[in-house]
Formats: C-alpha cells, structure tokens, sequence
C-alpha cells in the first residue's frame, strides 16, 4: 500500500512519523529543557539537603502534586484552545465540600458523594463554557466572576467553617498507596496519559489545536469550535471537582478556604511547560513537567527553610524567565 | 515631470536568509515624482526589499544612497525622519478612534496648555483628506469607513510627516475596482507633490495604469527596469515568470451538465431574493463590487451565516445547512476570500493544515495514521505544485501563492461536489494564477460543480461557463461570456438596469 504512492520529493520520504517529529522539533525542546531543569534541581537539592532525596519526600511531593496535576490535564487543554478558567480553585473547595457533605451530613454511599462532587464541577465548567461561547464573555471575566461566585457558595453553605469528620475509611482514596504509590498519582497518571496521547494522536483531541490555532478557520474547516471550548471546560470543571474531592479525602475535611491560589498556580505551570495564553500549542507531558518542576520548588524552598513569604518572589521569577527565555529564543530564529 | 536624476537609490543590495539569498545584489532608484512599480511573483524578494528601504531589516549588503549621500537605516522611525514612509498591506489603524487622530498619531496639533487642540486636528484632518478628494467626518471613528478610505488614511499619515519617499505594499489588495481608482487619484496627486512612489502589486492591469517605470524581480534578482510606456504586459510577465504565459485561461468546451447547486429565492442577512444554479462540469462566475453580498450568500449556503428564507438544493434535493460540518458532509466547500484571517492556521505545518477538513479521512477510527496524512499532503504538494521545504514547514514562512495552493489543497483533498471559491486569486502572483486557474477548471472537467466568486474581470471572464452579477444583495444579471462585453458586465454590477439579458 505504501508502495503504490511513489513518492518523488525526496523531502518527504524520511519525514515517516513526521507527526510525532513534528512534535518533538517544535515542543519537545521546551519538554526536554524542563526535564533537565528537573533533574538539575534535584541534584542541587541532594547535594544542599540530607531529606531531599529519600523515597517518602518523593512520595509526598507526589502526592501533593497529583491534585494540582489533575487540573493541568484540563487547564492544557482549555490553553489549547485559547481560554483558561481562574474558577478551577472555588470548584475544588466548593465540590469537596458537596461530597463531604453528601457523606458526612446526608450518610450516602461513596459513590453517590463523589458523582455529586463531579456534577457539581460539571455544571460550574458547563455554566463557564456557556457564558464563552454562548454569551461571548471573555474567559478572564467570565471565570472570574464565576471564581467570585462558587467561592461565595462554598463559603455561605458552611459559614465559612470546615466540614470535618469524614470517615477513614473514604480518606483511602486520599492517602492510600498501591504498591506503594499514592492513589491521587495513580489517578493523575492515567489521566494524563491518555489525555496525552489522545491529544497527539486522536482526531477528536487533535481538533483542539486548530480551535486555538485560528478560531475563524477552523470553524470555516467545519470543526464545531463552540461544542469544543464548551466540553473543555466541563472537562476543567470535571477534574477541579477530581481534585477537590481528592484533597478532600486526604485532608478527610471539606475546607471551604481552599485552594486560592491553585488557578494561577497551574495555569504558570502550564506556560512554563510550553503552552502559550495565545492558544495552538503545548502538549500535556509538557504541562505537566511545568506543575512538577513548581512543586519541587516549593518542596525545595521548604526544605531550605526559604519563609514562605518570600516563595512567591522565586516562583513569579521563574514563571518570568521561562516565558522570557522563550520569547528571545524565538524571536534569533 | 521626472528629473534627470534619481535621488534615491539602493545599490548592489543583498539580503541572505538560512537557505535561501532572499536578495542577489539588487539595484532599484527613484525620481521624485516618480511611480516605481516593483512587481515578482511571490518570492521574488519584493517584499524584502520594501523592508530593506523602509529600514524594516537590514541588508546583507549593497549601500542606500539618497540625494547622493550614503545613509543608513537602523529602524522604521530613522527611516521616516529621513523621510522613508512604507504602508504596509495590512493596516497598522485603530480603527475605534477618530479619522483625525489616525491620522495625527503622534503628532498632534496642541494648543498653548500643551493639551491637543482638538478642533485644530479635526479640521487639519479634513482639509487633509478632501485635497486628496475625500470628504468625510474627521471626527467619526475610522472603523465607519471603507477599507480603500482607510489605506489613504494610512497613506495620509504617512505622507504628512514630510515623506519624499512612500512606499506602497500592495495597496489595492483588499479594496474594490472603483475605490482603486480613488487611490490612484491620491497617489498621482502625490507623485504631481514631489513625492517618489514605490508601488508594488500582483495586479499588472494597475501596474500599468499608475507607473512611470517597473522593475522586475524573480528569484531575489534584479530581472529588467523598464520604462511603463515602451513595455507589454507579456513582456513584464515573461521576466516575472521566465516563461510565456500564452495560454493564461484553459480553452473553454461547453460542458452541457447537470444541477448540482440550486439556490431557490434565497435571503439572508445581505441578500435577498437570489436564485441560481450551478451545474456539473462548469465553472459559475459570481461577479459583483466589494460589498455586493457574494461573500455573504456563500457564507449562507455553507451554513456560516443564517438563511433567513428560501431553498438550497443538491442534486435535487432540499438540504439544511446548519453549520459547516452540515455542508461538508454533502459535499459543499467553501474556499474562503482572505486566507490569512479565516482560512488558514499559519503558524502550523503544511500537513496540519491539510489535516484540519481532513482528519477522517486520515484516521483510522480515532487516531490519527501519520502515513496516511504524510501520503495526502504528498499528492497535494504534487499535484497542485506547492513549493515548500518539506511538509513541517510552517505556513508563515511561506509565500502567499503558495499559501493560497495549500489553502486549495485542504478543500480539494475532500473531492467536493460544490466548490465555492471566494476570491480565489486574491494576492497571488501571475504564475500562482495561472496554476489556481488550471485547477478551477480541472475540477470542473472532473464533474464538479465550481462557483468562482471574483472582482477580477479578466478572471470572470476567461473562466467562467456562465456568469452572474451581484448588486446590493441582488441577482441583477446572468450572461453567457461569448454574448456579452466587459462593460455591460461592470454596467450591471453597479447599477440595476440590465436585467436577465440571457436567460440560461
């Protein structure tokens, strides 16, 4: 079958997984450069802190990340598309707060508790998606005023206090191991994994890219640009209520103060790993190294006893020259 | 009129790129008073060189020289102090604010207080715009106006800053037949000032109308100068192309076929009332003025715009055309007029783009087969003769003939029933014109049915089988192209007298 097309442009002939190469010459360069910033990082901190490299930090600092890891999945796609959502924060407090309440208050399986939480989620991405593509809101604005509101929620419901006492036996999901990996990794893992390869190799996913790449195009290409932004953010609604509910479990509260600063947080982490605000690029693998390099940071910054006052200035300093590295590095070529 | 010597000139001037000489020592000059014409297919470095003396980029090599003296450039301000003005083909306006403060854009009339006199700005503005024989509110914000008044907003605010220089990118690019000829009255009001004019343009019919000299470029190499009044269009074409376009439209074979498209007393936002047919194995030439609602009875068939009443028909049967995937699945494209706004995603590869109205048939269930798209991009390039490095390259480095074929490519890969081509040769060089042409027609000969939206006459007229003629939302006309001349064409895309002179 192969054979049949002879192919005369001697270009194309060694261009076979041109797709992945593609890949790898455009946005590989910025994943390998986070994966040797990650191991530059923990070979300085082996050398600086006697704790650092030991099985358990590694496992708590995989644990840690794992929830905001569940949110980059999602807040990369949104990037893909352009968009980005600051409400992934309230949705993670307020959806934990739902299933600790369907539990602890409303004595109801698990099960039911978690797909409460997920709804919950659900319908806030859902209502963001809509005021995007429906009402043309601006996502800045519209995720903002729906961070406002589902925070406010979150906060009216329990009158501002923590809702405690959710049983051990549900904190398994949060603080379980198997074989010795943390269940929320284990989850974070699987998720990102086919969301990585169905974002490289699946039309469905693929379609994302043209959404960001140039909206009025690919709605001219017949690609249903409205249905997509929609259903990323019902995805990025879907994994803050994963999160919350995570972090819910592990803390075995629902803590309605949560969270504040995770939106931005993911979204630096995201950039940092190669997605662009502009939309059309980035891959999850890249994102998520993005999440893990800012973990180990702050990991790093605890176990130099760097205050944590002054954590924000070295966080803010990377996010800084990692886009502005890229941007001069673009601009010689 | 034009002095004995030029007090502009560009020498030896060389400009390398990684891979490519994208100028191969170059000479160009300018008289005051002069129109330069600088016409090369795309690629030949017209572009490069319009930066070059607009202080854009920097030359590899070769000397600048104006009034005799060397100078150099070291960005667009320095360029403009030393009165080097350029108008870039896309506008650099904003459009929200007022005409007057456009065109003031930094250099605002102010009063004693040092705060901008206002009033003194608008009426500059005006008297500004009407010696160039526009009357319009100054005051009004820009965006109330055509794009042709826009570009001679931009060329005004580029003039009035003292330019001896003005260089012109493709100005007409995006502006109708009649407002071109506002412009040229702008330009030639210039060029009586004093003012030297760099004009460049793919459309030679202009080339000839408004210059004093061309020169040529192909390949980044100065080709020919010639004076505009001891030359032909074939010969300014045969040094563009080095070849003879002899045969520029495909012989023409009366193809009897059958309705595909039927569009019955359809209205949409702005158009009403229309009806026409297209049929198998012919090319419908659909002409009318910027503005006349081609576009916009497109837009509706393919299932962007609303249809607010009546039928689209194919092969016989009432469709509904809800959005764009609606009309691919039957079979309909639509190549949209401006490629770089809605019709293509620049900063990807060839490949992706092609894979954009491609992806089914390039996977196997959900994923992608990287083979298969590799092969379809392969027979594209082949087939519509793309040049490009390989099938990564992105779009942007990319020259606009060449853009144009792959934006032609992701239609043509899904062997569409209907083609709808909006503009299809919009600013693209003579030898990409040619090969678009061919296509058209090919397409045609293979059974499609092919609806050709242009403001090109020559175009209309040399391919289309038949030809309809648009006028404020309104199907005035229906020729066939033996029995009817270019000026009862132009007669009835501007006013409504003519009606159904054939009733084919």
């Amino acid at each position: 079958m192969e054979n049949k097309h002879s192919i005369k442009n001697s270009t194309g002939d060694n261009k076979k997984n041109s797709f992945l190469l593609a890949l790898k010459r455009t946005l590989g360069a910025r994943e390998m450069m986070m994966v040797v910033l990650i191991l530059a990082t923990v070979i300085i901190m082996t050398i600086l802190s006697p704790y650092f490299l030991n099985l358990r930090n590694f496992v708590a600092i995989a644990r840690g990340f794992s929830m905001a890891g569940i949110v980059a999945v999602a807040m990369g796609l949104l990037l893909i598309v352009g968009a980005f959502d600051l409400s992934v924060g309230s949705a993670m407090a307020l959806c934990g707060i739902v299933s600790a309440v369907m539990i602890v208050n409303m004595h109801l399986p698990y099960f039911v508790a978690v797909l409460g939480g997920l709804a919950t989620g659900a319908l806030i991405g859902l209502i963001n998606g809509l005021l995007v593509t429906r009402v043309h809101i601006n996502p800045l604005i519209a995720t903002l005023g729906m961070m406002t509101i589902v925070r406010g929620i979150a906060l009216g419901v329990t009158e501002g206090r923590p809702v405690i006492n959710v049983p051990g036996n549900f904190a398994w999901l949060g603080q379980g191991n198997v074989i010795g990996i943390p269940i929320p990794f284990i989850i974070m893992f699987v998720i990102a994994l086919v969301v990585d390869i169905l974002l490289r190799r699946g039309r469905t996913l693929r379609q994302l890219y043209y959404v960001g790449g140039n909206q009025k195009a690919a709605r001219l290409s017949g690609i249903p640009v409205d249905r997509i932004i929609l259903l990323s953010f019902i995805g990025t609604g879907l994994a803050a209520a994963l999160g919350g509910i995570l972090t819910m479990a592990r803390l075995t509260s629902g803590i309605p103060t949560a969270f504040d600063s995770v939106a931005l947080d993911v979204i630096a982490g995201c950039v940092i790993g190669g997605m662009s605000m502009a939309g059309g690029e980035g891959t999850i693998f890249g994102a998520l190294l993005g999440v893990v390099f800012m973990s180990l940071i702050s990991n790093a910054m605890t176990m130099l006893s760097v205050s944590v006052y002054w954590e924000g200035v070295v966080r803010g300093a990377i996010l800084i020259i990692a886009v502005g590295a890229d941007m001069f590095s673009r601009r010689k070529l | 009129m034009v002095k004995p010597t030029p007090f502009f000139q560009a020498s030896e001037i060389s400009k390398k790129y990684p891979g490519t000489l994208a100028l191969d020592r170059v000479n160009f000059d300018l008289y005051p008073g002069e129109v330069h014409a600088l016409v090369g297919e795309n690629g030949a470095g017209k572009s490069t060189l319009m930066s070059i003396l607009a202080g854009v980029i920097k030359p590899d090599g070769g000397t600048l020289q104006m009034d005799g003296n060397p100078i150099q450039l070291h960005d667009p301000h320095d360029a403009q102090a030393k009165g080097i003005s350029i108008v870039f083909q896309e506008l650099a306006l904003s459009p929200n604010m007022s005409v007057a403060e456009n065109i003031f854009t930094n250099s605002q009339p102010v009063g004693m207080s040092g705060l901008i006199n206002f009033n003194k700005m608008y009426d500059q503005a005006h008297q500004t715009m009407e010696a160039f024989g526009v009357d319009l509110n100054s005051r009004a914000p820009l965006r109330n106006y055509s794009l042709a008044v826009q570009q001679i907003v931009e060329i005004t605010r580029a003039t009035h800053r003292k330019a001896r220089v003005l260089l012109l990118d493709e100005p007409t690019s995006a502006i109708g037949q009649r407002e071109t000829e506002q412009l040229f009255q702008v330009i030639r009001s210039l060029s009586k000032s004093g003012v030297g004019v760099v004009y460049v343009s793919h459309k030679l019919n202009e080339v000839f109308a408004i210059s004093d000299r061309i020169t040529v470029l192909k390949d980044g190499k100065w080709m020919a100068t010639v004076k505009t009044a001891d030359t032909s269009v074939d010969e300014v074409v045969h040094f563009m192309v080095g070849r003879d376009l002899n045969a520029l439209f495909p012989e023409r074979d009366n193809v009897q076929g059958t309705p595909v498209l039927e569009v019955r007393n359809l209205s949409g936002r702005k158009f009403s009332n229309v009806s026409l047919t297209a049929y198998s194995g012919q090319i419908l030439g659909l002409f009318g003025l910027t503005g006349a609602g081609r576009t916009e009875l497109a837009r509706a068939i393919f299932g962007i715009d609303p249809v607010l009443s009546g039928e689209i028909l194919l092969e016989g049967r009432v469709i509904k055309v809800r959005h764009p995937g609606d009309a691919m699945r039957l079979g309909i494209t639509y190549i949209t007029e401006d490629r770089k706004i809605d019709g293509l995603f620049l900063e990807m590869s060839i490949k992706n783009n092609i894979a954009a109205t491609n992806l089914e048939q390039v996977s196997q269930g959900e994923f992608i087969n990287n083979r298969w798209l590799n092969r379809l991009t392969q027979e594209l390039v082949e087939r519509l003769q793309i040049k490009v490095r390989n099938l990564e390259q992105g779009l942007n480095h990319v020259s606009g003939g060449n853009q144009q074929k792959v934006l032609f490519s992701k239609w043509l890969a899904r062997n569409p029933k209907v083609l709808i081509a909006d503009e299809p040769t919009r600013g693209v060089d003579v030898g990409s014109k040619a090969d678009i042409h061919r296509l058209l027609y090919e397409l045609a000969r293979q059974g499609a049915a092919v609806v050709m939206i242009s403001s090109e006459l020559p175009e209309i007229m040399g391919l289309s089988d038949r030809i309809v003629v648009m006028h404020q939302g309104h199907l005035v006309a229906q020729y066939l192209p033996n029995d009817v001349t270019e000026d009862q064409i132009v007669a009835s895309a501007i006013s409504v007298m003519t009606v159904n002179s054939n009733s084919h």
